[in-house]
This record gives structure tokens, sequence and C-alpha cells, in this order.
């Protein structure tokens, strides 16, 4: 009953903040609302029984793509969140809106009843992972799915990340991240709290990276929270990657041609492409952390990228 | 008998907590002032989380999820401050910039 009540609190809100997003008209308002929504929604995932989204959803939906959409309104309208004005035919026409929200209702009603339909085949593929979890070497179902039965999708996910990220860093003209600085002067309060802030963070994505292999977790989500500390480091006015680093751009192609390397490796040991057991759990680890680390440098390469195209 | 006795503070604790949100909401809606709707959501609702997550340690299975829960709490706390006092000095730097021939209530 009290259940109940929640999912209905929690769809309701859904729906709102999402109109809310759509029909506001100024740019700073629209973002804050977008990362509550990403927050309910993460929450919502947590009542569907999927604690892993609601990481993904938390970490990169309401918080880097939140901190992302913020900085952009800020640099186009300014701090003073001024109304977006009514272009004509532009999308803040609010017939032009209407239409579209009318298409989005359109659009999940035939999820719904798509869903609706199949309801009799809801128990999902949890079976079928379960009988191979053994071999994938890692014990938890999403996990095994996402790096061992479909590791093919989550390489091209990461060929998704370097395309985005390269397409900032040529779009900025970002020569060298070691030479970049926000150029902001913090002050004490945000300076220690950053600092108090920065190690908790890092804990925190390591943990949650590592756990990825017994529990919800996994690369993805360490990799964004890592991230978010290097974005708040830059923000601050630090020198995220030290002169010494010389961390490169190319280095962005890590999660990326990991993949390649392990399917390389896999092709000179033997005849497929599969590895099985305890090898599989060494193979898995390392694709995570080659994942976390690139997720981490991208995220911090399009922030920085965002404000970098003022030179 | 003592679970009786934990499960009615935990209710009591969390109901309250939920009083101050509301309060704090209240006050973030209906006050005139940047400055006010500041102290409505960060005093408030820093407030309520804190008797949320007491009723929550009261009813929690284990030590290391009490200190999990004491630990959002402070990071929270410490957060909302943060936030509201990088907000407060934003607008206290706009106030100054603003001619006084331009004075307007805060939006």
């Amino acid at each position: 009953m009290a259940e109940t009540a929640l999912d209905l609190l929690l769809a309701l809100s859904l729906v709102g903040l999402g109109a809310s997003v759509v029909f506001t008209e100024r740019a700073v308002r629209a973002s804050v609302l977008f990362t509550i929504s990403g927050l309910v929604t993460a929450v919502a995932w947590v009542r569907l029984g999927a604690p892993d989204i609601a990481l993904a959803e938390v970490a990169v939906g309401a918080g880097v793509t939140g901190a992302l959409l913020l900085d952009t309104a800020i640099l186009l309208v300014g701090p003073a969140d001024v109304r977006v004005g009514r272009r004509r035919g532009g999308a803040a026409d609010p017939a032009r809106r209407v239409a579209a929200f009318l298409g989005a209702i359109a659009v999940v009603g035939g999820l719904v009843w798509a869903m609706w339909s199949l309801r009799s085949r809801l128990d999902g593929l949890g079976g079928s992972v379960d009988a191979v979890l053994e071999d994938t070497g890692v014990d938890q179902r999403v996990t095994a799915v996402l790096l061992s039965l479909r590791t093919f999708d989550t390489w091209l996910e990461m060929g998704v990340l370097l395309a985005a990220a390269l397409g900032m860093v040529v779009a900025a003209g970002l020569a060298r991240l070691a030479d970049e600085r926000s150029g902001v002067d913090a002050g004490v309060v945000e300076e220690r709290f950053v600092r108090l802030l920065t190690p908790l963070l890092v804990l925190v994505g390591v943990y949650v990276l590592s756990r990825g292999t017994v529990a919800a977790g996994g690369a993805f989500q360490g990799g964004a929270v890592i991230g978010a500390a290097a974005i708040l480091l830059w923000v601050t006015g630090h020198r995220v990657v030290g002169r010494a680093a010389h961390l490169p751009t190319a280095l962005l192609s890590g999660g990326f041609g990991a993949f390649i390397a392990v399917a390389v490796a896999t092709m000179a040991v033997s005849t497929t492409l599969a590895v099985r057991g305890t090898p599989a759990t060494v193979v898995i680890v390392a694709l995570e952390v080659a994942i976390g680390f690139a997720v981490a440098y991208t995220m911090l390469h399009l922030f920085v990228a965002g404000r970098a195209s003022d030179h | 008998m003592t679970s009786v006795l934990r499960d009615g503070a935990s209710a009591v604790l969390l109901v309250s907590g939920v009083l101050f949100f509301v309060a704090g909401t209240v006050g973030l809606l209906r006050f005139p002032d940047l400055s006010s709707r500041l102290h409505a959501v960060t005093k408030a609702d820093g407030l309520g989380l804190g008797l949320v997550t007491a009723g929550l340690v009261v009813a929690s299975p284990s030590v290391a999820v009490a200190a999990k829960l004491l630990l959002i709490w402070a990071v929270a706390l410490t957060g909302s401050s943060v936030a509201c006092h990088l907000v407060a000095a934003r607008d206290v730097r706009a106030a100054a910039a603003r001619p006084d021939s331009e004075r307007r209530r805060d939006g």
C-alpha cells in the first residue's frame, strides 16, 4: 500500500518535472530542473529493481550532464537567467512545444501498450544469464551481460564516448588539458569543501568500480564519480592534470583501445574470441579499470572543452 | 517490546523530519527574498534531513548501515551549506554590481 503510493508519487513527479523542463523559458532553471528530474528518475530505477542504472543515472545523468547543461546555459544566457525569448517558429513557440509534448506522450503510450502486450513474458532473461554466470567470471548479472556476454556493445559504447570527446576537443581547439585552467579564484569555503570532497569522491568512485563484479556498481558509475571529482577540481581553479603528468588527449581512446587490445590478445592465444572462467575475471577487472579511466577523462574533457572554445 | 519502541521512535523521527521538509518547501515558495529563501531551504531542510536520518538510524539493521547514513547526512549538510554560501555570495556580488537606478526585487 505504502509502496504503491510512493510509486504513484514518483510517476507523477516525473511527469510534472518533465513538463516543467520543457515549458520553462529560462535556460538555467531548465537545467536545474533537469538535474532534479534525473535524481527522481534514479529513485524510480531503484523502485524498479535496477540499482546499477540508478547509480549511472545519478552519476552521469543528473550529476555530470546536469553540470554540463548548467555551464552551457550560463555561458549562453549569462548569469542573470533571462528569459529565452520567443523566436518565430523556434523551439520556444508554445504550439510546437505542446505538439512535441503530445508526441512524447504518444510515444510513451505506444511503449506502455507494447509492454502490456508482453506482460506474460516479463520474466526477462535472468534465468538464461544465471545459467552461464559461472563461465563469465563475475558474480553479478549486469556486469556479466555488459562485460562478458555483450562485450561488443560496451566496446561500441566506448566508441561513442570517444567520438563525442574527440568532437568536442576538435571543435574547441583544445590543445592540451594540462594547459587549461578555469581561471576562477575560488573562495575559502569552496576551496576547503573541494579539498574535503575530492578524496571522498575518489574513494567512492573506486569502490563503486570495484564492486561491479559482485554487486551493483561498475565502471561507468565509478568513472563518472571520479570524473565529477576532476570537474569539481577544475571548476575551482585547480590544475587537474599536473605538468608532470602531461597526459595526452590521445589517452581518451584508452577505453576503446583496451577492448581492441583484449581482442587481439585473445586471438593470439586461442581460436575464438571467448574468455571463460578465472582469466575472464582478470580481463573484466582490467577492462573495468580502463573504462573507468576513459569515462572520467572524457567527462573532464567535455567540461573543459566547452569553456576552452572562448579562446 | 523493544521492536515496537524502536519502530515508534523511528516513525516519530521520520514524520517530524518530513514536517521540517514541508516547512522548508513552504518557505522556499512563499518567502519574498533570496536570502530568506536560502535560510528556509538550507536550515529547515538540513534539520529535516537530520531527523529523517535519525529515524532511519534507529531502524537500521546494523552499525555499518547506520554509519553510512550518518556519513550521508554529514556530506549532504556540508554540501548544502557550501551551496547556500555560494548562491548568497553571488547574489551579494550581483547586487553590488547593479547600479542603484536598476534596483529590482529578487526574481
